[in-house]
């Protein structure tokens, strides 16, 4: 085996967390805030929402609990949640980690075309998406009938794995891509000189050292796809999940008790997902970044690997296209499917009732975008680095926001923040928070993935000459993660920007947000509309991904840690 | 310059977040369940005739109740328009909403308002039959004219209707069949067309949708919504049961605790007039005050419909979709 090891093993003492507390003022003080921020917007409005379902009428029950134990349709609702879960977290990392070894450990052909490319179908405008698979697979799509496939069901089980699977494998994707790009190649290129084979070089150290990755990639999946209720509504046929039922409960049985007691539900999977994986990776180290100089170069691969990576990328790349290529087609003809005559009165008219929404959007995103890397990258680092008491509840707690359903969140925030003194409603700020809390999770997950591949020594070596805790974290740890960092932001925007469940119920007619108008477009089938606003929101993000990774690349070179 | 950055970034942030609160102008927030032209429409004409701004979110029935509701506290917006009566009856009963007697109220005809204030039809809409004329043809079938041709064998696994559970929409279908044959008979009729449904879906309005794409061949739904898939160019048909058909009485109630209940109530009374049912007309619905329709929408009065009891409706719906819940869809 040949993980390297860490140098520095220091006891982990239950004493010496406090000791090291007090004798670093900046870390208590950062401790502080963040459980003081994590208390506020994350626990405070779930409790808030979760008091409705075991207090519904001012005393204490746990009757609505019963009820939704006793009834068999809402226990196979949550194992079909379980079981989506499982497939799509299962096959995204595959093909996430496909892409990110293809990109890292290879002289692919069009490397950089991918690279781009995956990010893409983390800008999924809700509802859009599924539309566009219904327009192609559905039992009158145009694949469907090419084909002659008249029996293909894309309504149940198999539909949702497909939509799943391609709207978040990004996710997985931007994990493993951290984590690969952190591992020292010199060590593949060590082994490969002493005679082992590629295939051994890549399951004894390649694959054990992307372990931590891997797991937080499929963790990050699960529990998206637990909480995710736009797909599984439009798609889901007979096929129930939990989190649709829960939002049925709050707004078509008005319900909220029992839309809570689902939530606290889908709760169980994804902590448990989260406690297994801290449990697992925690007993290994990763470490290969020690701060010695290092080659980076690209491995050799066999021609027959690479060309079969190529294939997959490109199939892959094929589905997205497909999907995407809809929704661009959408915008440009008269009416989808049925007078395929080109027209750009769809723009014209998506300018009129658009451009507010726009920049109201652009505007919210783009604060809350760097307020959550930045955020992430501290809970990350405090959360592997330090030690301090309570940092599992505080780990426990960052992922909360993440896993609960978006319709729960958005109402604990209305109950928690429509009365003073946190009067926020109707305000740019509660989307805000609700975004930066929400999106998190992904930012610290890759954070922390990047972090157990990193010599603390480098960090010890610049605090034993005198730098306090937050210049090393600024000037040595923040550069040493940034393709981590980057993630969280990419996902932060690309989230924010098309983030809807929780967001219906804090909109405000001066903080609108551009899905919503979306999703009342296709209500009334000007799909037209709704694929010019899909695609100008697509732009956007894509812009903007260009300018972070310009931003922050920048800023990174003129460190002089490098 | 980093510092400088974030400082500019702050100063960009703050500037953003102090303007949104500095406005002169008289204003209304409203929430609305019109189909976002159509709130656009009429709310930018009012503020044309009024000087009074609304400020609009468009929400489904369901959630403006349970935005609502978890407002109640501090209410954000001080008036509701449009959504199914049946919301608005929940809204009463959760004491979400409250009284108003409009000076215009005589306009609307007395059964499709409230008798203690609460709430006021806006139009109506019968619930109609849309088929997909391509799939018909390839079934070989006409389209519906009856409940009954629902249960034929051809569509099995071809209709979509929403969701009780979630939509107005679908529970207006199950109460209307119970008004019109009685409990027993209506639940063995909905057993039966059961096994012809593809998909209930959430919102009332996605059958519509589908069978405009030909994703089914049947779907049921609001007769309004399906005229405006046939604008759209969707190849389909409208029809209604002969036996009769219930009805939606689109409402507008004052929520209770609104910070802006005198511009509310002018929007209200303005709702009322023969102005607003024009333009409320010109997206397709049937206003209960006499105005020309468009081309294609249903006139009520050209439909056979029941003799529909919403108050009754409304104080069963826990009971019908539990009861639907257990003995229709859990029941494959």
């Amino acid at each position: 085996m040949a993980v390297a090891q860490p140098r520095n093993c220091r006891p982990l003492l239950g004493g010496s967390s406090w000791w090291q507390l007090r004798q670093d003022p900046i870390l208590l003080l950062t401790v502080l805030l963040v459980s003081a921020a994590l208390l506020l917007f994350i626990v405070y409005p779930l409790v808030r929402v979760f008091l409705l379902s075991i207090r519904p009428r001012d005393e204490f029950t746990l009757d609505v609990y019963r009820q939704v134990l006793d009834s068999w349709w809402l226990r196979q609702s949550f194992l079909n949640s379980l079981l989506l879960g499982t497939l799509t977290a299962t096959f995204s990392t595959i093909i996430g980690f496909i892409f990110a070894f293809a990109l890292n450990r290879t002289d692919m052909p069009m490397k950089g075309f991918f690279g781009q490319l995956v990010q893409l179908p983390m800008i999924s405008p809700p509802f859009m998406f599924t539309l566009s698979v219904i327009l192609l697979l559905g039992r009158n799509g145009i694949i469907t009938k090419a084909l002659g496939l008249r029996n293909l069901d894309i309504y149940g089980l198999n539909g949702l794995v497909l939509v799943q699977t391609i709207s978040m494998f990004p996710i997985a994707f931007n994990t493993l891509n951290g984590v690969l790009q952190a591992i020292n190649p010199d060590l593949e290129e060590g082994a490969l000189d002493l005679g082992a084979s590629r295939w051994a070089v890549f399951r004894s150290i390649t694959l054990p050292l992307s372990f931590p990755g891997l797991a937080s990639a499929w963790l990050l999946v699960f529990v998206n796809s637990l909480a995710d209720f736009a797909n599984p509504m439009v798609l889901g046929g007979t096929f129930d999940v939990l989190s649709v039922q829960a939002y049925l409960q709050f707004t078509g049985m008005f319900n909220a008790p029992r839309g809570t007691a689902l939530a606290v539900m889908l709760l169980l999977p994804a902590m448990t997902a989260f406690l297994v994986q801290r449990y697992w990776v925690s007993r290994k180290s990763y470490v290969t970044v020690t701060g010695k100089p290092s080659s980076r170069r690209i491995l050799k691969v066999s021609p027959w690997l690479r060309w079969t990576l190529f294939a997959t990328c490109i199939l892959i790349t094929l589905v997205i296209f497909a999907f995407y290529g809809t929704v661009v087609a959408g915008a440009f003809v008269k009416t989808w499917g049925v007078n395929n005559t080109f027209t750009l009165e769809h723009w014209r008219y998506a300018w009129d009732v658009g451009l507010d929404s726009i920049k109201s959007t652009l505007t919210l995103a783009a604060i809350a975008t760097p307020i959550t890397g930045v955020f992430a990258m501290v809970v990350a680092f405090i959360l592997v680095r330090k030690q301090f008491p309570g940092k599992k509840v505080l780990g426990f707690i960052s992922m909360l926001a993440f896993a609960v359903p978006g319709t729960v969140v958005g109402i604990g925030y209305i109950l928690a923040f429509n009365e003073p003194p946190l009067l926020l409603s109707g305000t740019a700020l509660i989307i805000v928070l609700c975004f930066v809390f929400r999106e998190m999770p992904v930012g610290i997950e890759s954070g922390v993935a990047s972090l157990m591949q990193i010599d603390k020594s480098i960090e010890e070596a610049s605090t034993n000459l005198g730098a306090s805790s937050g210049y090393t974290f600024a000037k040595i740890t923040l550069p040493l993660i940034k393709p981590a960092f980057l993630s969280g932001l990419f996902f932060a925007f690309a989230r924010s920007m098309t983030a809807v469940s929780a967001i219906i119920f804090l909109v405000s007619a001066r903080w609108h947000h551009l899905t919503v108008l979306i999703l009342s477009q296709t209500e009334i089938m000007r799909l037209g509309a709704a694929s010019v606003l899909s695609l100008i929101l697509i732009i956007i993000v894509l812009g903007a991904f260009a300018l972070m990774r310009l931003a922050v690349g920048d800023t990174i070179n003129r460190q002089p840690a490098k | 310059m980093r510092s400088m950055k974030r400082a500019a970034v702050l100063v960009l942030a703050l500037v953003l977040l102090l303007s949104a609160g500095a406005s002169a102008q008289q204003k209304v927030t409203a929430y609305t369940t019109l189909f976002e032209p159509t709130a656009r429409l009429v709310f930018e004409e009012f503020e044309k005739d009024t000087g009074i701004k609304v400020e609009w979110v468009r929400l489904s029935g369901g959630e403006a109740v349970a935005r609502m509701d978890a407002e109640r506290r501090n209410p954000q917006a001080s008036i509701w328009v449009g959504g199914v009566g049946l919301d608005h009856m929940t809204a009463k009963d959760k004491g979400l909403t409250e009284p108003y007697f409009s000076p215009n109220r005589d306009n609307i005809p007395e059964q499709f308002r409230d008798p203690e204030g609460y709430w006021i039809g806006l139009y109506v809409g019968a619930l109609g039959f849309i088929s997909n004329n391509e799939r018909l043809a390839e079934l070989g079938i006409d389209p519906p004219t009856s409940w009954y041709d629902l249960l034929k064998p051809e569509l099995k696994g071809e209709i979509q209707i929403a969701n009780p559970g979630t939509s107005g929409t679908a529970y207006n279908f199950v109460a209307t069949l119970v008004q019109l044959w009685g409990e027993d008979e209506a639940f063995e009729y909905l057993k039966e067309f059961h096994k012809n449904v593809q998909q209930y879906t959430r919102s009332g309005n996605a059958p519509n949708q589908a069978v405009g794409l030909g994703e089914v061949a049947v779907g049921i739904g609001y007769a309004h919504d399906q005229v405006t898939i046939l604008q759209q160019g969707y190849p389909v048909t409208i029809t209604f049961a002969k036996e009769g058909t219930g009805y939606e009485i689109a409402s507008m109630s004052l929520i209770k605790g609104g910070k802006e209940m005198e511009a509310a109530k002018i929007l209200y009374d303005w709702m009322l007039t023969e102005k607003a049912a024009q333009l409320l007309a010109s997206t397709n619905v049937v206003p209960f005050i006499d105005v020309p329709l468009m081309d294609g929408a249903v006139p009520i009065s050209q439909v056979n419909v029941i003799n529909q009891d919403d108050v009754w409706a409304a104080s069963q719906k826990d009971r019908l979709v539990e009861k639907w819940n257990n003995e229709v869809f859990r029941s494959r």
